[in-house]
């Protein structure tokens, strides 16, 4: 099993591809851009508040990424593996549904509380002084592991030997991919601003559970999928609409009017 | 913004310069054509149980300066009989594909797949149930057609340790990854057609793994192929 979780954390490394790279840089830049998050002020030097939002991004995208390969594919395997002890294959396939579902919320679990630290981490050396300001730092991080995640997924693609010539065979099924990846960065960006709001508002846990089972709603569809419930074409629809409306969420949380007294301060820090 | 823009322009830097790295292995070549002008081998192929699902069959034809490759693979999954049959000619002198036939039934369904490879370039048309798409993308100068991979191994030089790559044309989904092969080990295998001394190939195409077991003998029989749970045994071997 080491060997898995180290072939996991290797292959984020592997086939980079300018294309990949350049396009998740691009889906991520184009989903955290509504956040505005060159608004942030953290109370230090402008240098230092853009070096800790990168700090975020960075931290997010490896530690998420190793959480996924170290965490996750253990925890994943050992509950594979208590279901296959106490039940055979063929008991396992009719109940699917339900004995994959503890395995997909895993996910959700260990992806969204990894995100949540350099967040966690930053806000505890300086509090942003406003929900919306966390909501940003937050947004920075998912996007920090949304990136890393796009860039792995599009390599691969581009790996396959993907071209326009594969669009003409496979029609828009071919391009499946990409739409995936535009709306998974969308639904990392806008579930852990979720989280880390909740964070701000002293209700961590509700927030980081609430991020973590919309995060498993968005990969239960591969159970759909694998159960022959609903078509690829169908999973990618759900996986955009659950990502559009994280997103949205997220953003009407930074957008909308800041009540109570920390909201002067916090428009202030605006720059509003 | 304006501000992270050099971090950020750092960072793209970096990644793109992790993209200009390649592998170094070299390219795959063939050490010799084992095999008589006309064979046919059989296969079981398994489930992860060790049931049978199915079978399949190679068999290659040679014609003057080239040989056909042909592969039938006909499975029954959760009910479902699948029926794939992929025919391959190629060189007979460095097995470089010519043109490629596939189709593929299942579910009603029919899925016909044809290629011809030119300099540099493979023309595709496939037809799912009549209707057609067509497709040509340019390729480069290591490919060799997916249909024809089982035959090619065999042709390898088999040293423990060897390692290449070459490109895995796949006309039906237009794609071409890269493949790695390695000789891996000699290992003794147990099929129903009887025990070989075998070459353990590994074949890793987009960080997916098979493995393969060539006698080590001439003419280098394939004995055993995994995929992922799956595996194909040989029963029998057959030179008309």
């Amino acid at each position: 099993m080491i060997q898995t979780m180290v072939d996991v954390f290797v292959s984020g490394f592997q086939n980079p591809s300018a294309w990949g790279i350049f396009l998740a840089l691009a889906f991520g830049a184009a989903w955290l851009a509504p956040f505005a998050p060159w608004v942030l002020r953290l109370p230090t030097t402008a240098l230092r508040a853009t070096l800790a939002l990168l700090g975020v991004f960075v931290s997010s995208a490896i530690l998420t990424w190793a959480a996924i390969s170290f965490v996750q594919v253990s925890l994943q395997t050992w509950y594979g593996q208590a279901l296959a002890h106490f039940w055979d294959q063929e008991t396992l396939m009719s109940w699917l549904l339900l004995a994959a579902a503890p395995q997909i919320l895993i996910t959700g679990l260990v992806q969204e509380a990894a995100k949540l630290l350099p967040p966690l981490v930053l806000m505890r050396w300086h509090r942003p002084q406003g929900a919306r300001l966390a909501l940003i730092v937050g947004a920075v991080s998912g996007a920090g592991f949304g990136i890393f995640e796009g860039q792995w997924a599009l390599n691969m693609i581009f790996a396959s030997g993907w071209s326009w010539g594969t669009v003409q065979l496979g029609g828009f099924q071919a391009l499946l991919g990409f739409w995936e990846r535009f709306f998974a960065i969308a639904f990392h960006i806008g579930a852990s601003a979720i989280a880390v709001y909740g964070l701000f508002r002293g209700r961590w846990w509700q927030f980081y559970l609430l991020a973590a089972f919309l995060h498993a709603f968005v990969n239960y569809s591969v159970v759909l999928l694998g159960t022959g419930y609903l078509t690829t074409l169908q999973i990618e629809i759900w996986v955009a609409v659950v990502a559009l409306i994280t997103v949205g969420i997220a953003l009407w949380l930074r957008w909308r009017p800041e009540r109570g007294p920390a909201a002067e301060t916090a428009m202030e820090a605006d720059g509003e | 913004m304006k501000r992270l823009l050099p971090a950020l322009s750092l960072l793209i830097c970096l990644f793109l310069a992790a993209a200009g790295c390649s592998s170094a292995l070299p390219t795959l070549t063939i050490a010799q054509i084992p095999w008589p002008d006309d064979e046919v081998t059989t296969y079981t192929v398994q489930d992860a149980e060790g049931s049978a699902i199915g079978t399949l069959e190679l068999t290659i034809q040679r014609d003057d300066g080239t040989y056909t490759l042909t592969q039938v693979v006909d499975v029954t999954i959760e009910g479902q009989q699948v029926q794939d049959t992929v025919s391959v000619t190629a060189s007979a002198t460095d097995l470089k594909p010519l043109s490629m036939t596939e189709t593929v039934l299942f579910s009603g369904q029919t899925i016909e797949v044809a290629a011809t490879y030119g300099e540099g370039e493979v023309a595709i048309v496939a037809t799912v149930d009549g209707e057609e798409q067509s497709a040509t993308i340019a390729i480069p100068e290591d490919a060799y057609d997916d249909g024809e991979v089982l035959f090619l191994l065999r042709a390898i030089p088999f040293q423990v340790g060897y390692r290449a790559t070459y490109t895995d044309v796949v006309p039906a989904a237009g794609l071409m990854p890269e493949a790695t092969v390695s000789v891996a080990a000699e290992e003794a295998v147990e099929v129903p057609a009887g025990s070989f001394d075998c070459y353990k190939i590994e074949l890793t195409v987009l960080g997916t793994t098979q493995y393969l077991w060539y006698d080590t003998e001439s003419p280098h029989y394939l004995v055993k192929v995994e995929v992922e749970g799956t595996s194909m045994v040989l029963t029998e071997t057959a030179t008309p």
